[in-house]
């Protein structure tokens, strides 16, 4: 029986692990990022964005900063709803809180990518660093998606279609 | 008998408010729920002048004769906007399949005149959709034209350098074919949505 469990406990991890490989997601001090990706840039335009979804097993902790190598500057934001306006706001800071999937995701919290060196492309991937107030930096591979993108379920790139007059 | 009689009174008083939701929802019946809100009575707009990205005028005249859906943002802006012409772009998509847009068109308004030049805006809404068409104006024009629609917008860092956000609604105003505003679809927007709106829009005018 016990031996079973074991196995069992061992395929789920095995499986875990693959899932984390799989998802692009990055690991560190029991805070865990997946689902890092992003949306193709406009010609002309070298602003961006990236969204993820941090997991944290460990104490609770502050995500306190962001960069990547692609852009110039990378900052959090979030775009809120105020009186039928949406304003886009910098964050000093995100709380993480221990055990709560802390969202980036379209028309919310997000990083913004200023000075982008190259468009960013469908298909391509970035590294992007983020800083955590306990659990240091932890470095996550971000996803080009297509324009239609949505985020969910980590499909956006099947479901994206690029109608783009060439 | 006293608590039948509360138990009576209680009915009573559920009956009544049920009455008066009943009706309240069955007035409201001949204007369709979205997730917007839709005039009681198209709207009518006053003349505008604005310029579309290929050089021709964006007025009431562009308007008419079509279904048009309306964005109002910016192309410096990385989050919001992307998002809602990408669901946009999917939802003309998801018409045209259910053979709904032929009569249909799109627009993006850039309340960012100043970066917003009609070359970026062609770049930047064919990326996103074939159907697209970008337009802007001079900010007086802007301001009177949004303003009809119910459309704020404002620079709170103010417009000097080239990183400067835009406050905007990000809402998609949906104008009939007679160049009236019939209904805006608010933020945040999912393609579904929007044509299952405009399917319930459509449906009222039949």
């Amino acid at each position: 029986m016990s031996e079973r469990n074991a196995s069992r406990s061992a395929g789920c991890l095995l499986l875990t692990l693959g899932a984390l490989i799989a998802s692009g997601g990055a690991y560190a001090d029991g805070i865990q990022v997946t689902e890092a990706w992003s949306r193709p840039t406009p010609p002309g335009i070298d602003v961006g964005v990236a969204y993820f979804v941090i997991d944290n097993q460990g104490r609770n902790d502050r995500l306190v900063g962001v960069s990547s190598p692609v852009a110039k500057r990378a900052e959090l934001h979030i775009s809120q709803m105020e009186g039928g306006v949406m304003r886009m706001k910098h964050l000093e800071a995100v709380e993480v809180k221990s055990g709560v999937p802390t969202s980036f995701e379209p028309s919310g919290r997000h990083v913004m990518l200023t000075g982008l060196k190259q468009p960013l492309k469908e298909g391509d991937a970035f590294p992007l660093v983020l800083s955590f107030a306990n659990a240091g930096p932890v470095k996550v591979q971000v996803h080009v998606r297509g324009t239609s993108g949505t985020g969910e379920g980590g499909h956006g790139a099947d479901r994206s279609k690029m109608k783009q007059a060439r | 008998m006293r608590p039948r009689k509360i138990a009576l009174l209680a009915a009573a008083v559920v009956a009544v408010c049920a009455g008066i939701v009943f009706g309240i929802l069955s007035r409201s019946g001949d204007r369709p729920e979205i997730a917007g809100f839709v005039y009681p009575e198209p709207k009518t707009i006053s003349p505008f002048k604005l310029i579309e990205h290929n050089g021709s005028s964006f007025d009431l005249d562009a308007l008419k004769g079509k279904w048009s859906f309306v964005y109002f943002g910016y192309t410096y802006c990385p989050d919001v906007c992307p998002t809602t012409l990408a669901e946009l772009s999917r939802a003309q998509e998801l018409l045209e399949e259910a053979g709904l847009d032929a009569g249909n068109q799109y627009f993006f308004v850039s309340v960012d005149a100043q970066r917003d030049t009609p070359q970026r805006l062609a770049e930047y809404v064919a990326f996103f959709d074939r159907k697209f068409v970008g337009a802007t104006g001079a900010d007086e024009a802007l301001t009177k034209f949004t303003q009809e629609v119910g459309v704020l917008y404002s620079f709170p860092e103010g417009r000097k350098g080239k990183s400067y956000a835009v406050d905007h609604s990000s809402t998609v105003a949906l104008f009939d074919p007679n160049a009236r505003l019939a209904a805006v679809f608010t933020s945040p927007h999912k393609a579904e949505e929007i044509v299952e709106g405009f399917r319930k829009i459509l449906r009222r005018r039949t």
